[in-house]
């Protein structure tokens, strides 16, 4: 348990983050969150400690007969309580995606965490239960059926709340019906770049659908990195929400290679120079601020998917992306950290990440880059 | 921060907009930001589902005062669902509802929300497996009560009889169902605040 646990906090991204799938050059991650509440009892925010603790009774007794049978999808779940977590580690797992930022301030929750950190379940949250997978990349149809298989076996032991005609009942009714969110984190840095953003907004809302920064409601977009997620969860069957989400990110997919082909086409220097800039800045600079360093790797991403600079793989990026927050940051120093204290951690921290991956120019490949393959870069290979 | 608009709430939105590629960025609190209906990508400025539900809500409660013409108790705003006692003001005050059985209480007025909300008020994905079997039962046991009422008409009744038995066992067997796992209804209810006695839903949905 304890090893889990040290890994939890001591690693900077999750091990499904390793993971590869289809459209990752624009697709970061894929998740589902199912929401649930168990029947005959208040809402969370409604729960007294007893009955707060009755739900993470029921939750632990399940994973416990799980792992003693040694099989099924609650088996490699790890309980902990928020509580027994400092503010720091509370917050890593917020900045790993495990819990939400609401999840972490409440003191009757819980979060039961699978080794790879690729299923969570956050346990008096909003509602008693929300199940979340995170994959790599487009892969939304894995993630709810994972999804699902956590949500049957959790019902061999639980009785949901369920109406025949609102489906699954939820705190807020905004969730109310499937009482699914999927969403899509997708990195945009050329639609950002050609100032095409605010037209696709227009058309993701007209989807049912919407956009927010990576931590979802209220964060910035920062790193040009974009979550898209469904808006409705009553009238369409999760399979329909998922074909219509599924559709609309197919269509950012197309017009982000277009708008990348674009830019190699026409502004071949100047992007050539914001993308060795940013490799400049990541392993020289001795005070980096968090969205200095976020804007860096975007870069960094999309020269290495463009073939512009070769020997940075996509977990190392990610990586970077993930080390350099502020709880995570402060994890790792074993005290808490002044903003400028933090700064000055996070540069040194990047030098060291990036030292031995120095990239070879990787000039020769752009000009394979700028012709039709542009728009669907290969991996960077290895050095 | 405060608000630039109201100056008395601390903000917490901020709305970049960019006109002419003039860039002016506005420092909003979540009400005065929700009153705008400007806001845009960039995720900085999204409007969240929290606070589109703030505004539906805000919006509806005015149109929803005590005495505004609706129809019985459930209509008024100061009601409270009698098995966890949220007021529906307070609902649209928190944007949470308290319980299950809120669903039922708040029907008519959660209907429109719904509507709002999602464009639909009717679920069409997946269902629990213990509500399908429910769901199955239920059927089985509406069909056999049919034809039950039919045996007894026709006067055949040594098939009216094994129908009995048959609506027997499938209700026992719907019991049994509410009794495995932690039951609908059993304990769990803040404040025992149940003033109407029978609070089952009358439909006979419930299982």
């Amino acid at each position: 348990m304890t090893g889990e646990r040290d890994d939890l906090f001591s690693r900077p991204i999750s091990y499904w983050m390793e993971g590869a799938g289809p459209d990752s050059d624009v697709v970061i991650s894929s998740r589902v969150r199912l929401a649930r509440n168990i029947a005959g009892l208040p809402f969370p925010h409604m729960l007294d400690r007893e009955q707060a603790e009755r739900v993470i009774g029921t939750v632990s007794d399940l994973i416990a007969s799980a792992a003693a049978r040694g099989d099924g999808p609650l088996a490699d779940l790890h309980l902990v309580r928020l509580h027994d977590l400092g503010s720091l580690q509370r917050q890593v797992l917020v900045e790993k995606h495990l819990i939400s930022p609401q999840h972490a301030r409440s003191p009757l929750g819980a979060a039961a965490i699978r080794t790879d950190q690729a299923v969570s379940l956050m346990i008096n949250e909003e509602d008693h239960l929300r199940i979340q997978v995170l994959m790599p990349a487009l892969q939304l149809e894995e993630a709810l059926a994972d999804a699902v298989a956590v949500d049957d076996a959790l019902e061999t032991g639980l009785s949901y709340a369920w109406d025949e005609r609102f489906g699954y009942l939820t705190a807020c009714p905004t969730n109310t019906g499937t009482a699914m969110r999927a969403s899509v984190m997708l990195h945009l840095p050329a639609l950002v770049m050609t100032n095409q953003a605010r037209r696709l907004a227009g058309l993701i809302g007209k989807l049912n659908c919407i956009v927010r920064g990576m931590y979802g409601e209220g964060s910035e977009a920062a790193g040009n990195i974009f979550q898209v997620s469904n808006q409705i969860t009553m009238g369409q069957s999760e399979s329909e929400v998922l074909t219509g989400l599924g559709s609309l990110t197919s269509r950012l997919i197309d017009e982000e290679r277009s708008a990348r082909r674009g830019l190699v086409g026409e502004m071949r220097p100047h992007l050539e120079d914001r993308v060795w800039r940013a490799w400049g800045v990541l392993t020289t600079a001795r005070v980096l601020s968090s969205r200095e360093a976020l804007q860096c790797v975007s870069d960094l991403k999309l020269g290495s998917d463009l073939g512009i600079i070769a020997g940075l793989d996509a977990p190392a990026l990610n990586s970077v992306m993930y080390m350099i927050r502020p709880a995570y940051l402060q994890i790792l120093s074993g005290h808490e950290l002044t903003p400028d204290e933090r700064d000055i951690r996070r540069a040194s921290l990047v030098r060291d990440q990036l030292a031995g991956r120095g990239p070879e120019a990787g000039d020769d490949r752009l000009s394979r880059a700028s012709g039709a393959q542009a728009g669907r870069p290969e991996q960077s290979g290895a050095a | 921060m405060l608000c630039q608009e109201c100056r008395c709430r601390p903000a917490s939105v901020k709305i970049t907009t960019i006109v002419e590629n003039q860039k002016t960025d506005v420092h909003l609190c979540d009400q005065c930001a929700s009153g705008r209906g400007e806001l845009e990508f960039s995720a900085e400025g999204s409007v969240s589902l929290g606070e589109m539900l703030a505004a539906l809500l805000h919006h509806q409660v005015g149109a929803t005062k005590p005495g505004g013409g609706d129809s019985g108790g459930v209509g008024q705003a100061s009601t409270r669902c009698p098995t966890c006692g949220l007021t529906y003001e307070r609902f649209t005050s928190q944007g949470k509802l308290g319980c299950s059985d809120c669903f039922t209480y708040f029907e008519h007025q959660l209907r429109s929300v719904l509507r709002h909300i999602h464009g639909s008020t009717r679920h069409t994905g997946r269902s629990p497996m213990r509500a399908q079997k429910t769901l199955r039962l239920q059927r089985d046991l509406r069909d056999l009560r049919a034809a039950l009422e039919q045996a007894v008409g026709e006067e055949r009744f040594e098939r009216a009889a094994e129908i009995r038995d048959q609506i027997t066992l499938l209700e026992q067997q719907a019991q049994a169902l509410v009794a495995a796992g932690p039951s609908d209804r059993a304990g769990g209810q803040p404040g025992g605040r149940d003033e109407s006695g029978g609070d089952e839903p009358d439909d006979g949905r419930a299982g």
